[in-house]
């Protein structure tokens, strides 16, 4: 049943935009957006590194599979690729594969490196055993040349050119795809 | 009178919160995980890495230690030959005993460890503070100053692991933002207080709302559906006992 209500409904006010609240609003939430709107589309594993740009920190360690000393130094005329990773990181292994066949396509135009940063080298050896080797890998020991290129967690790549400087540097594990197109930078090639 | 009494406790809440906030070291603390964004990737991989390693035990090649500085390894050597041309030469005195490990600490806890959630080098545990410290510590030993042994961070990591942002560029409004907040609060409580002194008696001001027959007439209209013809409101309990 229906009942009419005696009562008409309540006046409704005109309500205004304040417009203090709207300035102050927009003073706080306009900064916010554009930070976000700057962010969209960036790729989170393409970091700006402070390297980038510069020379790259020279190193001189040892290398697992032959106990040899290999520096950046000696590998100067060449671009190089210096991949830190670790053998306790899961990615690693998956990026592995990408890097061996890497350096298999591109070994003769650059030269693979690999960095093995805090660990320990008879898990190096199995690790390499049993997933192949393709490229020299170098015991970190202490972390030096982990400090020096700002790594902070495996696996980090760093693409250098033929004079030593450090042209782009990636974050996480590398596809075919992106390994493709930093070693094209790299080589300077479209 | 009342609105700026209520007003007032919100102005002192914000006065305290916001420079917590927006102070520089909780800004480093916000501004991290943009600056990390794509280590997450690799932070579980250190996180879920054995514990004896995270801890800097375990049979983990660590070198780089004060015992074995009279020895230079082929990687220290040049290490060395590199900061010299990043920072300069050693603008202080070596630093030997007591005073290398009092100045490693405070060194250390000016940086922060990249893998770790909000740590200084000095705090954290993990074997990358563990390497980032004995850094410290050989720098501190070579003669470097600590403003060239930042600079020698910041220059692989950037300003990211500086516990605190240098006071420049856009840096700068996270050092004069709650100046600046404050500032705007006390405006905004001496343009109301000034509002409220020129309207006369702030206080009948507030207790009368402005005169408005639309909304009395239908007021008064309601009151008679709820209480009778005459729209009395039912006697408050708390009068009623003085009543009786």
């Amino acid at each position: 049943m229906n009942v009419e209500s005696p009562v008409t409904h309540a006046p409704q006010k005109k309500v205004g935009v304040n417009k203090t609240v709207l300035v102050v609003g927009l003073i706080l939430v306009l900064p916010i957006l554009v930070l976000f709107a700057m962010s969209f589309g960036n790729d989170p594993h393409a970091v700006r590194s402070p390297l980038v740009g510069r020379e790259a920190p020279p190193f001189d360690l040892v290398s697992v599979q032959d106990g040899e000393r290999v520096s950046l130094a000696s590998l100067k005329g060449k671009p190089v690729v210096v991949n830190f990773w670790a053998t306790w990181c899961e990615p690693c292994k998956q990026e592995h594969g990408v890097l061996t066949q890497g350096a298999k396509i591109f070994g003769d135009r650059v030269q693979f490196v690999g960095v093995v940063y805090d660990d320990q080298k008879p898990k190096i050896e199995a690790f390499l055993e049993r997933y192949g080797s393709g490229y020299p890998a170098l015991i970190d020991d202490g972390g030096k040349a982990a400090i020096a290129y700002g790594v902070t967690g495996v696996p980090e790549t760093f693409f250098i050119d033929a004079n030593g400087k450090v042209v782009s540097k990636y974050n996480g594990a590398l596809s075919p795809d992106r390994l493709r197109e930093h070693v094209a930078q790299l080589l300077g090639v479209p | 009178m009342r609105r700026l009494i209520a007003f007032l406790p919100l102005a002192v809440l914000g006065a305290i919160a916001v420079p917590v906030i927006v102070s520089p070291a909780a800004a480093t603390a916000f501004a991290a995980p943009a600056v990390c964004l794509p280590v997450v990737a690799s932070a579980p991989l250190l996180a879920s890495a054995p514990i004896d390693r995270a801890l800097g035990g375990g049979d983990v090649v660590q070198a780089g230690t004060s015992a074995d500085a009279e020895e230079p390894t082929m990687e220290r050597l040049i290490d060395r030959a590199f900061v010299a041309t990043v920072v300069g030469q050693p603008a202080g005195r070596p630093l030997t005993g007591a005073e290398l490990e009092t100045r490693t600490h405070e060194v250390g806890l000016l940086l922060r460890c990249p893998v770790c959630q909000g740590s200084s080098v000095a705090d954290s545990p993990s074997s990358t503070a563990i390497n980032m410290k004995n850094e410290v510590r050989d720098l501190l030993a070579e003669g470097y100053d600590q403003q060239q042994i930042l600079a020698w961070f910041e220059a692989s990591y950037g300003q990211f692991v500086l516990m605190e942002p240098k006071a420049e560029g856009l840096n700068m409004l996270v050092w004069l933002g709650p100046g600046i907040v404050l500032l705007a609060g006390l405006v905004i409580v001496a343009v109301q207080l000034r509002k409220s002194m020129r309207s006369g008696d702030p206080e009948a001001t507030e207790a009368t709302p402005a005169a408005d027959p639309e909304m009395d007439e239908w007021l008064r209209e309601a009151r008679a559906l709820a209480f009778g013809a005459d729209g009395d409101r039912p006697a408050d309990p708390n009068e009623s006992h003085g009543k009786v």
